[in-house]
Formats: structure tokens, C-alpha cells, sequence
């Protein structure tokens, strides 16, 4: 090789080394690094209680640090003999979409790109049940609409979740409970499970979520409704936070027609224990084999 | 050890060395390269919000191209078949190339892969034992293993032949041969277990169906060895390498085969979910005649099915034994397959969604510009590779007389 | 020496190639289509999920709040039950100082979101001006063909804050529900175990307590049926052209 043509190749080189560089310029862009502890991270099941609290920590100040408000992240267990069952009556719901809204403000959702965990379904009263012939963007003036009824749907938490086999990191899982978790700090963002869900009940960060910060909920929980991060998945987990400490989700609490219900299946003088032995109760999609624990019902 | 060590030293270089016209195409490769990088970054920075992916359509061109390149690796085999199997003589050169093409394929599936992760930097958590790996239960995980395991039986074949010849010696047949058979089923695996990401979900009727994996096989071996024509020729054009027309014309007698299973499977899906009817053809009815106003895939679809449908027609007569025409039925195959295999089974299987939401897909300019920048790298690595390998195969670069290596 | 030419003026161009790539790639970090959209919620509007809860008459009595305007012997003498007159349709007419009254018992969040403004205006004499648009809220409007126009049906007519059920008991306001019962069994039945109607606070109840909401927490005893209500906003899709009105 001559010099000459050492020379060249060398600066065509490092030419194409510096276009390489400056190709990697949007990288400036982003507004948080993860820190060594959030990279190297064990996921939630491999974590003991001691290194679960410096987490914990860690989520805090990371929380802190983003929205400006300090808020009580906790780790929430499941509570022993009890399995979480949800059942929704068709016949009064009008699809106001209260739980929609009460559901964002409860879990901290994304309103930028804005994420929603339950989608209400305008469908006509026409004979068939045709989800295909539904309608998710309705606007009417006031609701209910002649003609029409309408079909909350969120996650069912499946007892046989397809979500949870399709997941290639175990980045999700079935607690004791029922609730189907996600460990946002193991998800990979591969997006499987959102394929794999015959609910559309799973959603993912496209982008940084954000909430401004007067509307942040301060109470957190791990699997729960602490902030989420850019390109991890998320979903309905029964408002962890607070059905753990024996209260309703939001979205029981907000529905203002009485047409939510959750309870504890083992006991049986609970709510749902009454619709499940008493109504005429059905599940979306039962030819899946996915169990359900979401039923819907009928008055009468 | 020092032998093989100064062996790769040589085809590192060799990979630098050329004319005009190789650095015109190398040159042009990495700029589309570098676009497609600084794509990345701002996807990498700002999130997949930069894609004109959805919660309702969350899979787009990326894993469409990741499923279309599977297929163009396991295609391979196709060259490893007949002579290996047949012991077919006007083949038996260009078996390095067609694994070397695999390779190639293989690399761009995994950037693929790789460009559609939200979380690209916790990928450790994908390595067994120091993450946390879903297997058997997962499907990815078993793509996971089954392309890496494929890539590294064809770098193991390849490289060992491609080693022997430049020392200039027959290759243990128990070094190479056992490898061979096991690449031969593992092609036809990766392919299926491709398939079996989509078939396995119970919720997508569109997906959920057993003939998509024979259906993907047959696509595979289309288009792969359609592009294997190409190339062949391209590398005959641009170098001294011998490659005779009569391997040409076997390679088209496979894709006569192939192409004509291959619509025979689609007809038989078209059956199945037509003449049936019911609530599941939803999404084939979107992908061929549209669905309440929306249309996006119609134009594709039927893109595609016009040009498979030519194109197998002219495999099927004799004047596509006439080079020209052979080439135009290949290109004609090959996006039809492509628009097939990717925008026309990845999109429509959420289209509309579980729960009946109807919501288009488009890819983004930034999304386009990431997946031309993945496919010049697929074409970078190939040329590089014939760059390095045909001088070994030609016996122009051996061992013991490194001067003449200057080629 | 031809080719070395061409060579050189390839390497030559591709050397131009990337650095011009590389400043451009520096220059415009952020290319159209990248940027973060606007807001799709307006900041604010979900502060407030409105209440959903009607602050009954018997809530207000239940909880000690201000009934004042449930004084009914504030006007009425309690030993004269007031005089009830009938329309042609033998409809109750309901005398004027009453329709702000049922006005009033109505939550008006079931329709008006609370940035919409509403604005409450007065007459000369401080009594609530009900838009026209609201005269048949306070008509009677539970139980078909006029038969439950009787005011006595439900209250006692001697002392109207208190219900008289079916078998003869007389209950006050915040026990309603035991005057429901007598006609809407069923729903009786679901609403004790809960199949009805509205559970808040605690499913567990040894973790804290479960407020069953009454009937008359959610239906107007006087128009049971529940009035519309606007709906919340609608989902938008990540790449709705709506978010982008350019």
C-alpha cells in the first residue's frame, strides 16, 4: 500500500467515523439515563425485601427528580385467600366513560401520548353482538344513545393469559391474587403480549409519558401505577394500590350508575360471589380458553 | 491457530481492497447506512412514537421485514439440498455463497428485531442464565435461539470450507457434515418457528391458522433463491467467478415448485376464510377489499398477488429460461412476496383490533429510513463477504504464498 | 491509470458524501415527524373526574348536613297537610317554591362538567331562576299512568320529611330505601347483596367500610329514571390526524 493511498483510505475513513458520529446526535436528546442500579436491576421476583426496599428508594428519587413531587412508593402483596374477580352489568351502563377518566387520574397514565386502559364500545342494539360494528370514538351530546348499548372492556386478567406465555423475559406475570403485573423495569418492549391479547387491554409507551405534575397520584405502588418508562408495557392491574388495602379500583368507585363490581371470589358473601350464583353472567371470547376473571351480566 | 488468525487478518483486508466501482457501492451502502442510523438515534431518543406503529397496530415494517428475511435465510438450504442431498454438481460451488447470503439475512433479522424493541438496552435480560429466559414457553424465546443458532452453524460451515480451501485442503467430512444436516432441518425450523410467533396467538383469527407455516416455507423458498438468481448474476457480472447458467436454470426449476405451492396454500387460505365466512375474516376482507371506508393494504395485496401470479406464470413457461426474463420474474417474486409476507400478513392480523377498532398503518419516512439503513447493512455484509470469499474460493488467496494475496 | 483516476474520484466524492452527511446530521437533530406531538387532553380537564353521587335529601339528613330546604314545616303546618292540586292530566302541580327545591336535590355534575361554567342566577326575591330547559326535571316522573302522582303515597301527610312504606312503618328520609323496597323487590334484593346499584370504600370489609349507597343516592325519588349525561372525551389514537390540525 503507498503512502498516497494510505492517506486516502484514511480519510475516507475518518470521514465516515465522523458521519457515524454525527448520525448518533439525536442521542443528546434524551433527558434521562438510566442509572447503573435501574440497568443492572434484578426483576421483581428475584429481588429480597431488603433489595426491594432500595429500590423502592431508588423509584422515589427517580420520581421525584422527573415530576417534582415525592411520592410513597410501596410494594404491594397479594393478600392470602383471596382471588379478584370483576363483573360489569351491561343493562346500566351508559357509557359515560367516568372509569376511563377516574382510571388515568388513579395510575398515573400518560396524557402525552395519552394512554387509557379501558376502551368503552358503543354497540347497536340490533340483534347481533358484532364488536366489528362497534364504535370507540362516539361523541354524542348526552349518553346513553337510543338504540345503542354500550361494553366497557379492560384487561380480564385472564386465569390462562396468553399475555404472560408470549412474554420472552417473564417481564409478566399472574400474582396470587389474579392481577396480571408487569415489571416495568424488567419489560423489554417487545410488544408480543399486546399481540398475543384478544382484549386489546395492553398498551405501551411510545414515548416518555407525561402527566403534569399537580395531577400526579403520590401514592405508588411497584407493579402498579408508579410512573411508567418510555418503551415498556403497561395495563389494568386492578388499581393495585388500592384494592391490596382491601378498598375498591377507581372505576368501581366512580361509575355512577352502580354498573362495576369487584369483590373477592373465595368469599361468599361478596358482591360478585352473589352475581356470578345468581345472574346470567357470560366472558368475552370464551371460545380462547382464556378464563376470564372479568365477567359481564344482565339485571334480570 | 496462527494460520487461522492470519486467514481472517488477509479477508479483513481483502474487504478494503477494490476498484472504483466496488467503493461506489460500498460508499453508497453506508450512507444509506448512516441515514438509517441517525434514524435510529432519534428513535432511540424519542421513542417508538417516531414509527407509525400503534397500540392497535403494534408490530409494522420492522418485524415484516424480519419475517421476510427469516424466510430469505432458510432459503438457503435450497442450494443445500440438492447438493448435499442429490449431489448436484452445477450447484456445489455456490452452496458457500447461498449460506453466506443466509448469513447476511440473518444479521439484518436480528437489526430488525433489535430496531423494534422499546427497551433495546435491557437485552441482556433476553441472554439464558444472565437474564431471564422463556423457554419452551415462550415463542420468541425459541426464535431466539434457533436464528442465533443458525447463524452460527452457517458461520461454522462457511468459514470452515472457505478455511480449508485457502489451506488448500479436502474438508473432514465429520467437521462439516454432521453441521449440514443439522442446517438443513434447522432452516426449515427457523422458518416455522417464525410462523409459530403469529400462529400461536389464539386472539388474531387472521394468524391463527396451521397452513401459515407451510405457507411461509413455500414463500421462503420463492423468493430466496429468486434472489439468489440475482445475485449470482450480479457477482458473475462484477467478478471473474464462474457461475453457469445451467445452475441458474436449476435454481428457477425450485422456485417453478415453490411458487406454484405457494399460491395453491394461499387459495386454500382464501377458501377457508371466504367460503366459510363468519366473524374471523374480518381482516382478510380488510387486506383484499378493505373494511368500512378504510383501504390501505387493498392496493398492496393486489400489487402482490399480480406479480406472484405473473411471475409464476412465466417460471412456468419456457421463456423464462431466457436470462432477461428470468431476472424480471424474479424481481416480480420477490416483492410480491415481500409485500405478502410483510405488509400483507404482519399488518392485517391487528387490523381490526380484538375489539373491533379499526386504525391504519403507514410506516413513517423515520421508520422507512431505518429499514433501507438495516437492508444496506444486510448488503454491505454480503458484499463484504463475497469480497473476502471468492478470491479464497477462485484460489487466488491461499496459504503459503501470501504475496499473491494482493488480488 | 484510468481506473486509478476513477479511484480516486469516487473515494474522493464519498469522503464530500460523509462529511456533508455529518452535518447534516448535526444540523437538523430533529427532523419533522419526530418532534412530540401536541396535547391531546386539555391540562386541567381531568383534575376532576365530576362526582357522580346525587346528594339525596336523605343524605343530608343522614350526614347532618344543611337540609334547610328540606324544612317543609318551615312553611307547611305540621297539623294541615298542604293541599294538592291536579292538572287536567291529573298530574300534581307543583307549587313554584317547590321546583327549585327538586331542583335542588338534583346533582347538577350529572350533566354539566365543571368547566362548562353554569351559571346560577336569582330572582329579585333570592330564589333560584330554573332555565326553562329544566321545568320538566321537576316534574313527577316515577311509576306509569299517574299512578304514583299522590305525594301521600310516600309522605306522611302530616309530617312530610317522613315516609310511610307500604305496611303501614314510618321511616324518615335517610331510610328511603325500606320505602323502595315495598314496590321494586328485585332490585331490593340485588342492592343488599350488592348486585345493585353502588358499593364505595372498602370490598374488604375488615380493612375499612363499605358505604352502600341508598336508592335515593343515586335515583331522584321523584324521577327516578337516571337523566342523561355527557359523555367524558374520546380515546385518540397515537397518530390521529385530530391531534394535528395543520
Amino acid at each position: 500500500m503507498t503512502r498516497r493511498s494510505f492517506l486516502r483510505t484514511s480519510t475516507v475513513l475518518a470521514t465516515g467515523a465522523a458521519a457515524i458520529a454525527a448520525g448518533l446526535a439525536p442521542l443528546r436528546k434524551i433527558g434521562h439515563y438510566s442509572s447503573v442500579e435501574e440497568f443492572l436491576q434484578k426483576q421483581y421476583k428475584e429481588l429480597s425485601p431488603a433489595e426491594m426496599k432500595v429500590v423502592l428508594t431508588r423509584i422515589e428519587g427517580e420520581v421525584e427528580r422527573q415530576y417534582g413531587i415525592r411520592p410513597h412508593v410501596r410494594d404491594y402483596k397479594p393478600m392470602s385467600g383471596v382471588q379478584f374477580v370483576y363483573a360489569l352489568n351491561l343493562s346500566r351502563c351508559v357509557g359515560c366513560r367516568k372509569c376511563v377518566h377516574a382510571c388515568v387520574a388513579e395510575n398515573n397514565q400518560s396524557r402525552n401520548p395519552e394512554i387509557q386502559y379501558i376502551r368503552v364500545v358503543k354497540l347497536p342494539n340490533d340483534g347481533s353482538f358484532d364488536l366489528e360494528s362497534g364504535d370507540v370514538n362516539y361523541t354524542p351530546k348526552s349518553v346513553p344513545e337510543a338504540g345503542f348499548f354500550y361494553m366497557p372492556i379492560q384487561c380480564h386478567q385472564c386465569h390462562n393469559p396468553p399475555c404472560v406465555t408470549v412474554c420472552p423475559v417473564k417481564a409478566t406475570w399472574q400474582e396470587a391474587d389474579g392481577i396480571t403485573v408487569i415489571d416495568y423495569n424488567w419489560c423489554i418492549g417487545c410488544r408480543y403480549c399486546e399481540a398475543a391479547c384478544p382484549y386489546f387491554a395492553r398498551r405501551f409507551n411510545f414515548a416518555t409519558p407525561s402527566i403534569p405534575k399537580e395531577q400526579i397520584n403520590p401514592k405508588m405502588s411497584y407493579l402498579g401505577n408508579r410512573p411508567r418508562y418510555k418503551g415498556v408495557m403497561e395495563k389494568c392491574h386492578f388499581c393495585i394500590q388500592r384494592t391490596r388495602e382491601g378498598r375498591y379500583p377507581a372505576c368501581v368507585e366512580v361509575c355512577p350508575t352502580g354498573s362495576r363490581k369487584f369483590g373477592n371470589i373465595l368469599d361468599p358473601d361478596s358482591e360478585v360471589s352473589y352475581i356470578l350464583k345468581n345472574k346470567r353472567v357470560f366472558v368475552l371470547k370464551e371460545e380462547l380458553g382464556t378464563h376470564p376473571r372479568f365477567f359481564y351480566y344482565f339485571d334480570i | 491457530m496462527r494460520n487461522y488468525a492470519t486467514f481472517l487478518v488477509r479477508c479483513g483486508r481483502l474487504a478494503f481492497v477494490g476498484d472504483w466501482r466496488y467503493y461506489t457501492w460500498l460508499g453508497a451502502l453506508t450512507a444509506v447506512i448512516l441515514l438509517g442510523l441517525n434514524a435510529y438515534a432519534k428513535q432511540f431518543a424519542v421513542g417508538l412514537i417516531t414509527t407509525g406503529m400503534s397500540d392497535q397496530v403494534s408490530w409494522g415494517v420492522y418485524i415484516a421485514n424480519f419475517t421476510f428475511l427469516v424466510g430469505m435465510a432458510a432459503a438457503a438450504v435450497m442450494l443445500v439440498i440438492p447438493v448435499h442431498i442429490y449431489k448436484n454438481e452445477d450447484l456445489h460451488d455456490l452452496v458457500i455463497i447461498g449460506e453466506l447470503f443466509a448469513v447476511s439475512a440473518i444479521l439484518m433479522c436480528l437489526c430488525f428485531v433489535t430496531v423494534d424493541l422499546g427497551r433495546p438496552d435491557r437485552f441482556w435480560h433476553l441472554i439464558p442464565w444472565i437474564g431471564i429466559f422463556h423457554f419452551p414457553g415462550s415463542m420468541l424465546s425459541w426464535d431466539v435461539l434457533v436464528l442465533n443458532g443458525y447463524l452460527l452453524l452457517n458461520l461454522h460451515i462457511c468459514g470452515y470450507m472457505i478455511y480449508c480451501r485457502y489451506c488448500g485442503r479436502t474438508p473432514s467430512k465429520w467437521f462439516y457434515y454432521p453441521f449440514v444436516f443439522i442446517g438443513i432441518i434447522w432452516a426449515v425450523s427457523i422458518h416455522t418457528v417464525t410462523a409459530f410467533l403469529y400462529v400461536g396467538l389464539g386472539g388474531r383469527p387472521f394468524w391463527n391458522s396451521a397452513v401459515l407455516g407451510p405457507r411461509f416455507i413455500a414463500s421462503a423458498f420463492t423468493a430466496g433463491p429468486a434472489f439468489i438468481i440475482i445475485a449470482l448474476q450480479v457477482l458473475r457480472h462484477f467478478s471473474t467467478y464462474r457461475v453457469t447458467d445451467k445452475a441458474l436454470m436449476t435454481l428457477r426449476s425450485i422456485i417453478q415448485v415453490a411458487m406454484l405451492v405457494n399460491l395453491f396454500l394461499l387459495a386454500n387460505e382464501a377458501f377457508n376464510e371466504f367460503y366459510a365466512g363468519g366473524r374471523h375474516i374480518a381482516s382478510t376482507r380488510y387486506l383484499f377489499f378493505g373494511l368500512h371506508g378504510h383501504h390501505a393494504l387493498v392496493p398492496w395485496i393486489w400489487t402482490a398477488v399480480t406479480f406472484n401470479v405473473i411471475s409464476a406464470i412465466l417460471f412456468v413457461m419456457k421463456a423464462s429460461r431466457r436470462i432477461p426474463v428470468l431476472n424480471i420474474t424474479c424481481a416480480l417474486a420477490i416483492v410480491g412476496i415481500w409485500i405478502e409476507k410483510g405488509m400483507g400478513m404482519v399488518v392485517p392480523g391487528f387490523i381490526p383490533t380484538p375489539i373491533g377498532e379499526i386504525v391504519d398503518y403507514t410506516p413513517s419516512f423515520n421508520e422507512v429510513l431505518i429499514c433501507l439503513g438495516i437492508w444496506a447493512f444486510g448488503f454491505l455484509c454480503f458484499t463484504i463477504f463475497l469480497r473476502m470469499s471468492v478470491p479464497v474460493l477462485q484460489g487466488k488467496v491461499f496459504m503459503a504464498r501470501p504475496r499473491e494475496a494482493q488480488a | 491509470m484510468e481506473t486509478e483516476r476513477k479511484t480516486q474520484v469516487v473515494l474522493a466524492v464519498l469522503t464530500m458524501g460523509f462529511a456533508a452527511l455529518a452535518i447534516n446530521f448535526v444540523r437538523v437533530p430533529a427532523r419533522a415527524g419526530v418532534e412530540k406531538r401536541a396535547p391531546l387532553i386539555l391540562p386541567g380537564s381531568l383534575a376532576i373526574v365530576p362526582g357522580t353521587i346525587r346528594v339525596s335529601a336523605a343524605q343530608l339528613v343522614a350526614s347532618g348536613g344543611d337540609a334547610s330546604g328540606l324544612q317543609c314545616y318551615a312553611c307547611h303546618d305540621a297539623k294541615k297537610p298542604p293541599e294538592i292540586r291536579y292538572d287536567a292530566n291529573h298530574r300534581v302541580v307543583l307549587p313554584k317554591e317547590h321546583l327549585d327545591l327538586i331542583y335542588g336535590m338534583r346533582n347538577c355534575s350529572e350533566c354539566h362538567t365543571p368547566d362548562e361554567g353554569v351559571k346560577i342566577e336569582y330572582n329579585a326575591d333570592g330564589v333560584v331562576i330554573i332555565p326553562d330547559a329544566h321545568r320538566n326535571l321537576a316534574h313527577m316522573a316515577h311509576g306509569r299512568y299517574l299512578r304514583n302522582e299522590d305525594c301521600f303515597n310516600c309522605h306522611v301527610s302530616t309530617q312530610l320529611d317522613h315516609l310511610h312504606t307500604p305496611e303501614g312503618l314510618v321511616v324518615g328520609l335517610d331510610q328511603a330505601t325500606q320505602l323502595c323496597a315495598g314496590c321494586h323487590g328485585t332490585q331490593y334484593r340485588d342492592w343488599e347483596s350488592g348486585a345493585h346499584g353502588r358499593r364505595n370504600g372498602y370490598w374488604k370489609s375488615s380493612a375499612g367500610p363499605t358505604v352502600r349507597q341508598e336508592c335515593t343516592s343515586c335515583h331522584d325519588p321523584h324521577a327516578p329514571a337516571f337523566t342523561p349525561l355527557i359523555p367524558m372525551p374520546a380515546p385518540h389514537s397515537l397518530h390521529d390526524p385530530r391531534r394535528n390540525p395543520s
